[in-house]
């Protein structure tokens, strides 16, 4: 029996992890009764007493490396604690690692040097270490299986069910398990936590279990047990039973910044009262709190004077009858605070500049971009439009004493530069500004200054809008793309859509996958036919950097979003502005070519799956609409998957509760090599709602399906399920079990009421049994045709040995279900992504990776595209593939022909490693998402790329322009 | 015409050594400042890592703009801005504004002084010669034959913006007009006096961007994250690249060697290369991001200290003095210190022997990235816009 640990209380300061700092919440006079910590051992007390010893073997030790328990608790220390080597841990191996032991971690981490032991940042002093990879490399060191145990805790004080683990864990995958089991009163343990195959790495993390500790319980055990061979470790550290609640929210929280000094924190919560707690945390304390009130639970707290460039730190705790919930460490940085600097204007504006300057605000599109002011009399209306609005302001004159005295004016005022471009107009009509950059174009003058044809060609398309000084409609607009709208007193020309122009709404282009839109890109088919529209944020430093396989950007309605580290932003397609932005800690999903998307756009909103909600948010200014809740019986325990929309539509899916991949770091996280990282997640529900009334209509639910397959077009949701595999007990949607592929059967069902409309026999794997092989990758794609399902599969011999080749097998059904064809197109690659490459289908091909097939037949027609470089998957265009060219210039973006096969390259631009390159709206967008590579000299920059409407221009050797 | 001790061009010579002959008498206490509103860069910075590398605390290869950094001749500071697309000129004495020059697009190095007129590149595509003591329009110059904006955060820019600090070398002004390596960029020498042109070398597939700088017979074009590029100071005819170097820190040395970095973003840490005038590296400094080099010793910040190394020795990194420092975000030298620019502040050390001879905080200031002496003067531009004047 081992001693009972006494009960350890404590009021704030309530010390905290996050980041490998402790932190401290500065403030003691919170009103609320305090934490009761049960339990806690950070391992530290070992480097003292008894002290850490050399390492008996391992050559790299600094001479205060280790100790084994026996040897801690000869010397007193962690007395009660056991370490139990298990009927199958093996008799010989390396001592220093046989079973839990314990070591700092830099003579850990020195013990194996680059296999990124030191990521372990929350680990300090002393921690505890299971590592069968090290023990393993004596005889006899096979399999490793220990398990570490607590002494009894004394929890007779504790109220049921209200007790949190708490620790802090490093994990290496692959191969190996690791589980843990909670008992009290000594009655038998209950699993709590496991860590296998569908775990992936993460390095460094706290991990929290909310435990069912159950009435009348008076003492708790804890046991850790690891269970591996040569496979890597698991280790860990600062271990807490205590009785803080996490905070739940109903809606999690997003940061928005209103203006460039501050953030605006928003939550949704069951609680009236919170405090947030904030601050940069360079000394482990959160140095500022804003206590806040709220009747309804909706928070949004305006955080004031905040330094720029800074990462802040912060915690929400929701205040509930005396009783603190506190969330875990969020983080938001103000470097991605692009709001413009609020300026004053004019304190009193003539009649006439006032109803300009109002009705140009109601007229544009959206709240942020450019303003083209042509011809100006004093300034007054750029400043005023400046002054109201987050629009940058290019005001144009041809008259060099109109622009001077408008410059001092607006220089004077703290205007000029940042907030309005002064710009001189040349005599002969012409301006120097790219194609469709402006989103409105107005005059201080009676008259504009250049012609109706110019103005047409600055307007951006797709709702660039022309408010006319004289209030008349311009007869040279007649014929042109748009509409005349009244604007009060004004009139209002509103450029239409470019031809071929086509949205991008979603992963793949469209709901149904197909990595093609019918974009036209202005028949553009080479790179030298398209030309820099706009350059600049977001940069490298938006994202993670370019390998995780990032949900894709997505564009529609003159918008274009894009996802970075925990951050989103909108931007004008047309000229790149920022619309606006969230820094969201639980937007993050990875490796989404085993999994699926977490969001899709139409005109108006933009559907972004956060945990167990999908936010409906405006798409112009980013107001949450709507925060869809998950089927009932799902609500605690599962995460929102799949999200797509079409029509009055939307199609949902559910998870187990953080089963979508969000671990970044190591070459694990590329989610690219054969055998365990084909991990699938699957949804166990499948649910539509109504769009417009934000109403539930449906839910299906039968087995597993598996998220990558999922297609909705016309009206017809198709998919891959498996209805015989019982994951029952285990609660996590990644799928690594072989059996998920066996037995697959296809689904199409009916978007509007989720009656199946067909159902048939899914495709099968070739090689892959219970037992040996493995299928890459699954997807499926929908089209007027009917639904493709293709499963990427490894082959292998006989004894189950992996031959380094693969094939995509593909099966196609019509949209009665009926079977079309089946066809197979072996592998171009095992590596870099080719063998997971998503497939592209246009009106009559159907491209995988390398070759190309008879959409109608499935045959293949003995071509293929490329030289192709993988990383990056593939989309098309209307006349082209892009992709990544092989060869030249270390393998930038590129497009390939698809009449003559010709390729030709964007020099220094990288794609990311799955998809950030996207042909929509009549551009080709690279928000940035190939940074971090040290591959190259990339550009690292987003970009909008346009057709270009007439050949370059011919450079001259020239003497000075002008003097 | 130039005193000893101004400093008319991007760290003072044409070899951005960052070296003054001038001395300053320390302690120096704050004259007067003036907040020029918040730089606007160019770029971003770089990706949070390399995840598959296992490569964290990547570095910005294109950091050339953080700060308004300023040249003075005279009674006269100047610096152009980023924030209002223009170049300015202060006194010396007061920090009051003498003139102002508006161009339409930001300002990203300070202008260079010579004979009398300032030399400024603007994002808008044009070199502007300036009269450095009226500020009134000289010539003006756009480096491009086409004239093409287009929008770049919240800006809108030339195809073709000059952001290479001008350069006189040989009585001959070098700038260049560059953005992306799909359009073509262009490398200009003119006459500084008249703007004539003496070559216009049109140039394919490069980004041209940071402060030129010479050797005796030869142009230095930072790319940022390419290689830098060399070029003939004469003819203009293209001569390679130093595969040993990017980024868009750059010195010469006395010696006519170069400093520069960080190559590439493949080191775990920052780092300097040290090359000879054929390209061949010569050394390397690891954990190091900026440097100065005088009288043949490099002062350089390695693994928490400043230290002084003569330069035949740093191979193997002897050093003739080291003390600890914050890291530093710039280094210049004057006759006998070495002034090194730091996040919240700036400290001089002797040269002699590295003691501290004096020190300022900028408590809510940013990193310090121009230093630059003129007229006994110290002046120091920090990364959130402001520039201070410091005095004995």
């Amino acid at each position: 029996m081992g001693m009972i640990c006494k009960l350890i209380s404590r009021v704030t300061p309530a010390v905290i992890a996050g980041c490998g700092l402790p932190f401290v919440i500065a403030q003691e006079s919170d009103n609320f009764s305090g934490v009761t910590t049960y339990f806690s051992e950070n391992f530290d007390s070992l480097a003292t007493e008894p002290g850490l010893l050399p390492f008996p073997s391992e050559p790299n030790g600094d001479g205060t490396d280790w100790l084994d328990l026996p040897t801690a608790q000869k010397a007193g220390a962690l007395l009660g604690w056991h370490m139990i080597k298990n009927a199958s841990h093996g008799k010989g191996g390396v001592v220093e690692w046989s079973g839990w032991t314990f070591a700092s971690p830099k003579g850990w981490a020195d013990a194996a040097p680059g296999q990124r032991r030191e990521k372990f940042s929350l680990g300090t002093n002393v921690i505890a270490i299971a590592d069968s990879d090290e023990f393993d490399d004596a005889p006899g060191g096979r399999p490793f299986d220990a398990t570490l145990r607590t002494p009894s805790i004394d929890i007779s004080r504790a109220d049921p069910m209200s007790l949190t683990l708490k620790f802090d864990s490093g994990w290496q995958a692959e191969s190996q398990t690791g589980t843990v089991m909670v008992s009290y009163d000594n009655q038998e343990g209950i699993e709590v936590l496991r860590f296998d195959e569908g775990k992936s790495t993460a390095y460094s993390e706290t991990i929290r279990v909310a435990l069912k500790n159950p009435e009348g319980a008076s003492t708790m055990r804890i046991e850790w047990r690891k269970i591996g061979s040569n496979h890597w470790w698991w280790v860990i550290d600062n271990i807490e039973v205590n009785d803080e609640q996490p905070a739940t929210f109903s809606v999690q929280p997003r940061v928005a910044f209103p203006d460039p000094d501050t953030a605006t924190v928003s939550w949704q919560a069951p609680a009236q009262k919170a405090i947030l707690y904030y601050g940069e945390g360079k000394k482990g304390i959160l140095e500022h709190k804003e206590e806040v009130e709220s009747s309804d639970g909706r928070y949004d707290v305006d955080l004031a004077a905040l330094k720029r460039a800074t990462t802040y730190r912060y915690r929400i705790a929701l205040l509930e009858n005396k009783r603190r919930r506190l969330s875990e460490m969020f983080e938001f940085d103000t470097k991605f605070n692009l709001s413009p600097t609020p300026v004053r204007g004019p304190q009193t504006l003539s009649e006439d500049t006032e109803a300009l300057a109002t009705t140009a605000l109601k007229a544009t599109a959206d709240q942020n971009g450019y303003l083209l002011i042509l011809g100006l009399e004093d300034g007054a209306l750029a400043s005023a439009l400046a002054a109201r609005s987050r629009f940058h302001i290019v005001a144009a004159d041809s008259d060099p004493s109109v622009l001077q005295s408008v410059r001092k004016k607006l220089y004077e005022n703290g205007t000029l530069g940042h907030r309005i471009s002064v710009v001189s107009l040349g005599d002969n009509g012409e301006t120097p500004w790219t194609d469709g950059f402006a989103d409105l174009i107005l005059s201080e003058r009676e008259s504009l200054p250049v012609s109706a044809s110019e103005c047409l060609r600055l307007l951006r398309p797709d709702g660039g809008a022309l408010l006319t000084p004289s209030g008349k409609k311009l007869p040279d607009f007649e014929n042109a793309p748009g509409r005349w709208e009244e604007a009060g007193s004004f009139s209002l020309f509103r450029r239409g859509e470019l031809t071929g122009a086509r949205d991008w709404t979603h992963q793949y282009g469209t709901a149904g996958n197909a990595s093609y839109t019918g974009e036209a890109l202005g028949d553009v088919s080479a790179t030298s036919g398209m030309s820099v529209q706009w350059i600049g944020h977001p940069g490298g430093d938006f994202g993670i950097d370019r390998q995780p396989r990032m949900p894709a950007p997505l564009a529609a309605n003159g918008r274009l979003f894009h996802q970075g580290m925990d951050r989103m932003v909108a931007l004008n397609t047309y000229n790149g502005a920022v619309l606006w932005s969230y820094e969201i800690p639980s937007l993050r999903r990875l490796n989404v070519a085993h999994d699926c998307s977490n969001w899709s756009v139409d005109g108006s909103n933009v559907y972004l799956s956060i945990k167990d909600r999908l936010w409906i948010l405006s798409a112009r200014t980013g107001e949450l609409r709507h925060a869809l809740l998950l089927p009932t019986a799902k609500r605690k325990s599962h995460d929102w998957g799949f999200v797509a929309q079409e029509n009055d539509v939307i199609i949902g899916s559910s998870v187990w509760a953080n089963s979508a991949y969000r671990e970044f770091w190591g070459d694990a996280a590329w989610f690219d090599k054969v055998g365990v990282e084909v991990t699938q997640v699957c949804s166990d529900q499948l649910f539509g709602y109504q769009k417009s009334t934000a109403e539930g209509i449906w839910s299906y639910g039968r087995g597993l399906i598996l998220n990558a397959t999922i297609a909705l077009h016309g009206g017809r949701v198709y998919f891959l399920e498996n209805r015989s595999l019982d994951l029952s007990g285990k609660p996590s949607s990644r799928v690594s079990d072989r059996r998920l592929w066996l037995g697959l059967t296809a689904v199409c069902l009916d978007a509007t009421t989720g009656k199946v409309i067909w159902e048939k026999p899914g495709p099968k794997p070739v090689f892959l049994t219970e037992k040996v092989g493995f299928v890459q990758a699954a997807y499926g794609i929908a089209t007027s045709q009917g639904y493709l399902a293709v499963l990427s599969e490894g082959t292998v011999n006989n004894s189950g040995t992996y031959q380094k080749k693969g094939n995509f097998r593909c099966t196609s059904y019509d949209q009665d279900g009926s079977l079309m064809w089946s066809t197979e197109s072996p592998w171009g690659a095992d590596h870099h992504g080719t063998h997971i490459t998503h497939p592209v289908v246009t009106e009559d091909r159907l491209y995988f990776a390398p070759h190309i097939h008879d959409l109608r037949t499935g045959q293949p027609l003995g071509e293929s595209y490329g030289p192709r470089r993988g990383c990056s998957t593939v989309v098309a265009t209307k006349n082209a593939l892009m992709f990544r060219i092989l060869g030249e210039g270390n393998s930038p973006l590129g497009l390939w022909n698809k009449d003559t096969g010709s390729v030709s390259r964007f020099m220094r631009i990288r794609p990311s490693c799955w998809l950030n390159t996207i042909p929509a709206q009549g551009m080709l967008l690279i928000p940035e998402g190939g940074a971090g590579c040290s591959c190259g000299g990339w550009m690292e920059t987003s970009i909008g790329l346009r057709p270009r409407t007439s050949p370059p221009k011919i450079a001259p050797s020239s003497p000075p322009a002008a003097r | 015409m130039l005193r000893a001790d101004d400093w008319p061009t991007y760290r003072h010579d044409s070899r951005r050594s960052g070296v003054s002959a001038a001395t300053l008498k320390f302690p120096l206490s704050e004259s007067w400042q003036v907040k020029g509103g918040y730089p606007r860069q160019a770029w971003s910075g770089p990706a949070k890592w390399d995840a598959y590398s296992g490569n964290s605390g990547l570095q910005s290869m294109r950091n050339f703009d953080p700060c308004f950094y300023v040249t003075s001749v005279g009674d006269l500071v100047y610096f152009g801005s980023s924030h209002d697309n223009a170049v300015h000129a202060l006194d010396t004495r007061t920090g009051e504004e003498r003139w102002v020059f508006f161009t339409e697009a930001p300002v990203r190095l300070p202008p260079t002084i010579h004979d009398g007129i300032a030399f400024a590149g603007s994002d808008d595509g044009h070199l502007y010669a300036l009269d450095a003591r009226s500020g009134n329009l000289i010539w003006k110059d756009r480096g491009s034959p086409d004239d093409r904006r287009i929008p770049s955060n919240a800006s809108m820019i030339s195809l073709w913006p000059v952001r290479t600090a001008p350069l006189v070398v040989n009585n001959t002004l070098f700038f260049t007009a560059s953005l992306t390596p799909w359009e073509s960029s262009w490398l200009i020498a003119a006459n500084p006096e008249t703007g004539m042109r003496k070559f216009s070398q049109e140039i394919s597939n490069v980004t041209l961007q940071g402060a030129l700088l010479a050797t005796a017979d030869t142009l230095i074009a930072p790319q940022g994250r390419s290689a830098p590029l060399l070029y003939d100071l004469k003819t203009g005819k293209p001569s390679g690249a130093i595969g040993h170097a990017g980024g868009v820190f750059c010195l010469v040395t006395e010696d006519n060697q170069l400093i520069s970095g960080p190559k590439s973003q493949k080191a775990k840490d920052n780092q300097l290369f040290l090359t000879d005038a054929k390209g061949a590296r010569v050394a390397t400094f690891n954990d190091t991001s900026c440097a100065v080099v005088a009288d043949g010793i490099a002062y350089l910040h390695t693994r928490g200290s400043l230290k002084a190394v003569a330069l035949g020795k740093v191979k193997d990194e002897l050093s003739e003095w080291a003390v600890d420092t914050p890291p530093p975000s710039e280094l210049i030298v004057s006759s006998g210190a070495v002034i090194l620019g730091h996040d919240g502040g700036i400290k001089a050390y002797s040269r002699e022997n590295g003691s501290l001879l004096w020190e300022s905080q900028i408590p809510q200031g940013g990193a310090v990235h121009g230093l630059a002496i003129s007229g006994g003067m110290l002046y120091a531009s920090d990364s959130h816009g402001t520039i201070r004047a410091y005095a004995p």
